[in-house]
C-alpha cells in the first residue's frame, strides 16, 4: 500500500508543473456554472420549479457537479495507457513491482487531490460571482454517502478508462472508443443536466448502471435533492461495477500483454 | 490513412457526438418546459444544427490549417510560406482540407431540417438563400476569431493560454443562444468575443425573428472583425522574426 501512496504523493507534486491545465480546468468549471446561470435563468424566468428543482437548487447542483467533474481526471488514463502501449514504454509498468491498474488508480488520486484545491476555489468563486445560495443537505448520512461516492466514482472511471486504454494492445487506434465513451459518459453521469429530468424509464435503467452515481448521485445528495437510501444503493452499485471492471481489466491485461512489443521486452 | 479509418473520421465522430448529446440534453429540458427565454424547441434545434454546420465548415476547410500557425511561427517554418509567390495566409488557410469532417455537414443539415419541421417553417428560395449567406458570413467570423488568436504568437511566441481559452468559450456558446445573454455578457459575446452571434443570427433569420437592426449589427460585426483579422495578420507578419534572420 505504501508504494501506491508514494505514487499518489508524487503525482500530486508533479501537477505543480501543469499550472496552465489547472487554470483551464478552473475556467471550464466556472463556465459550467455560467452556462447554468444563463440557460436556467432564462428557463426559470416564467416558472419557479422544474423537475423538483428551484433555480437556486439548480445552480447549487451545477456548482457541486462541476466541482466533481473538475477533480475527475480519469480521462487522461485512456490517453496515457494508449500512448505508452503504442510508444513501447508501457513495459515500465510490466517490470515495476506494482499492479498497473492500481498504479494508474493511485496516480489519478494524486492528480484529483491537487485539482480539488483549485476546484474548490472555482466553486467558491462561482457561488460569489453568480449569487448562488448554496443548498446543502443537513442529513449526515447523505453527506457521508456523497463523500464516499466521489472517490469510488473516480475509481470506477479510472478502471473504465484503463480498460479503454488497454484496448490499444488489440487495436491500432482507440480514438473511436475514446470519442464514443467520452460523449456518452458526460451525458449519463449527469454533468450536463440532472438525471432526474430524464424520462422515468431511463432513470430506472441508469440506477443500475454506475455512471449516474459518479456525478449525479453525490451532487444530488449534497444539495438535498435525494436521500441517503439512494446514496447507499448508489454505493452498492458502484462497488459492484468497480469490482467487475477490476476483474475484467486483470483478465484483459493478462490476455493481451503477450501481444506487446515494447522497449526492452 | 486506410489503416486509421476511425482516426480519419475522428473529428466527425468527436463533434457529432458533442452535438447529438446537446440535442439529447435540450430534448430533455424541453420535455419539462415549452420555451427557454422566448426560444422554442424548434428554434433551439436549428441553433444547434447551425452551430454544427459552422463547426463542420470550419473543420472541413480551414481549422487544421489555421491551427498550425503558432507552431509554424515558433519553429520558423513560416519562412517557407513567405518565400513562395502566393499569399502565405491563403496557403495556410486552405492547405489542410479535412474531408473526414464532410459528414458533419450532412448531420448538421439533418438537425436543421428537424428544427425546421418542428417550427413548421415553409422553406422558400429567398429564405434558404438568406440563411445560407448568413451561415457563410458567420463561417468567415469564425475564421476571423481563430486567425486573430493565432496571430498573437507573432508577438509572444507562445500563446497557448490564449488559444486554449477558445475551447471553453466556444463550448459555452455552442450551448447558449446569444439572445439569452444579458448585460455585460451580451456585450462580451456580441461585440468583443462575438461567438454569441455566430449561430444565433442565422437561426433568427430562418425563424423570422431577426430584426433589421439585428441584421445590420451582425453584418457590422463580421465586417469589423474581418478587417481587424487581416490587418492584425499583416501587422504580425511585419513583426515575424524568421528562423533565418
Amino acid at each position: 500500500m505504501r508504494k501506491y501512496l508514494a505514487v499518489t504523493s508524487t503525482l500530486f507534486k508533479a501537477q505543480l508543473v501543469y499550472r496552465f491545465e489547472v487554470a483551464m480546468t478552473a475556467v471550464s468549471s466556472v463556465g459550467t456554472v455560467l452556462f447554468a446561470w444563463v440557460l436556467w435563468g432564462a428557463a426559470f424566468s416564467e416558472r419557479t420549479a422544474i423537475g423538483g428543482f428551484t433555480y437556486q437548487d439548480m445552480l447549487s447542483y451545477y456548482v457541486i457537479s462541476s466541482f466533481i467533474v473538475s477533480i475527475d481526471k480519469s480521462n487522461n488514463v485512456c490517453f496515457e495507457v494508449s500512448k505508452k502501449i503504442r510508444g513501447g514504454t508501457f513495459s515500465k509498468y510490466m517490470t515495476i513491482p506494482a499492479n498497473p491498474q492500481l498504479y494508474f488508480l493511485f496516480q489519478s488520486f494524486g492528480v484529483s487531490a491537487y485539482y480539488a484545491l483549485f476546484a474548490l476555489l472555482s466553486a467558491l468563486f462561482s457561488v460569489g460571482a453568480f449569487g448562488v445560495k448554496l443548498s446543502f443537505s443537513s442529513d449526515p448520512a447523505s453527506v457521508l454517502c456523497a463523500i464516499l461516492l466521489v472517490p469510488l466514482g473516480i475509481s470506477f472511471m479510472v478502471s473504465l478508462r484503463y480498460f479503454i486504454g488497454l484496448l490499444t494492445f488489440k487495436f491500432q487506434d482507440i480514438g473511436f472508443f475514446i470519442h464514443v465513451q467520452s460523449g456518452s459518459v458526460t451525458f449519463i453521469t449527469g454533468s450536463i443536466i440532472p438525471i432526474v429530468l430524464l424520462p422515468k424509464t431511463v432513470q430506472s435503467i441508469l440506477r443500475f448502471l454506475p455512471f449516474s452515481h459518479v456525478i449525479y448521485t453525490p451532487a444530488a445528495l449534497l444539495t438535498g435533492q435525494t436521500d441517503a437510501t439512494a446514496g447507499f444503493s448508489g454505493l452498492l452499485v458502484l462497488l459492484g461495477w468497480t469490482a467487475i471492471m477490476a476483474v475484467m481489466n486483470e483478465a484483459v491485461y493478462n490476455r493481451l500483454r503477450v501481444k506487446f512489443d515494447g522497449v526492452g521486452v | 490513412m486506410m489503416v486509421f479509418r476511425l482516426s480519419f473520421f475522428g473529428g466527425f465522430l468527436a463533434d457529432s457526438m458533442l452535438f447529438l448529446i446537446q440535442i439529447l440534453a435540450f430534448n430533455t429540458i424541453y420535455g419539462h418546459i415549452d420555451t427557454i427565454g422566448d426560444w422554442s424547441k424548434g428554434q433551439m434545434m436549428i441553433f444547434i444544427g447551425t452551430f454544427s454546420m459552422l463547426n463542420g465548415i470550419n473543420m472541413l476547410v480551414y481549422f487544421f490549417g489555421v491551427l498550425g500557425i503558432p507552431e509554424k511561427i515558433a519553429s520558423g517554418e513560416l519562412d517557407h510560406y513567405i518565400t513562395k509567390p502566393v499569399s502565405p495566409l491563403l496557403r495556410l488557410t486552405f492547405e489542410n482540407f479535412d474531408p473526414g469532417s464532410a459528414p458533419l455537414l450532412l448531420l448538421s443539415g439533418v438537425i436543421i431540417a428537424y428544427g425546421v419541421s418542428l417550427e413548421g417553417i415553409t422553406l422558400t428560395f429567398p429564405l434558404v438563400l438568406g440563411y445560407s449567406l448568413l451561415v457563410l458570413l458567420m463561417a468567415v467570423l469564425y475564421y476571423d476569431m481563430e486567425l486573430i488568436l493565432r496571430t498573437i504568437p507573432f508577438f509572444t511566441v507562445a500563446a497557448n493560454a490564449i488559444t486554449e481559452l477558445e475551447g471553453p468559450l466556444l463550448e459555452l456558446n455552442f450551448k447558449i443562444p446569444g439572445v439569452l445573454y444579458k448585460g455585460a455578457f451580451k456585450i462580451l459575446f456580441y461585440f468583443i468575443l462575438p461567438y454569441g452571434v455566430m449561430a444565433t443570427v442565422p437561426t433568427q433569420f430562418i425563424t423570422g425573428t431577426l430584426s433589421l437592426p439585428g441584421l445590420l449589427q451582425a453584418l457590422g460585426v463580421v465586417t469589423v472583425f474581418t478587417v481587424l483579422a487581416l490587418r492584425f495578420w499583416r501587422f504580425g507578419l511585419k513583426h515575424y522574426k524568421s528562423a533565418s534572420s
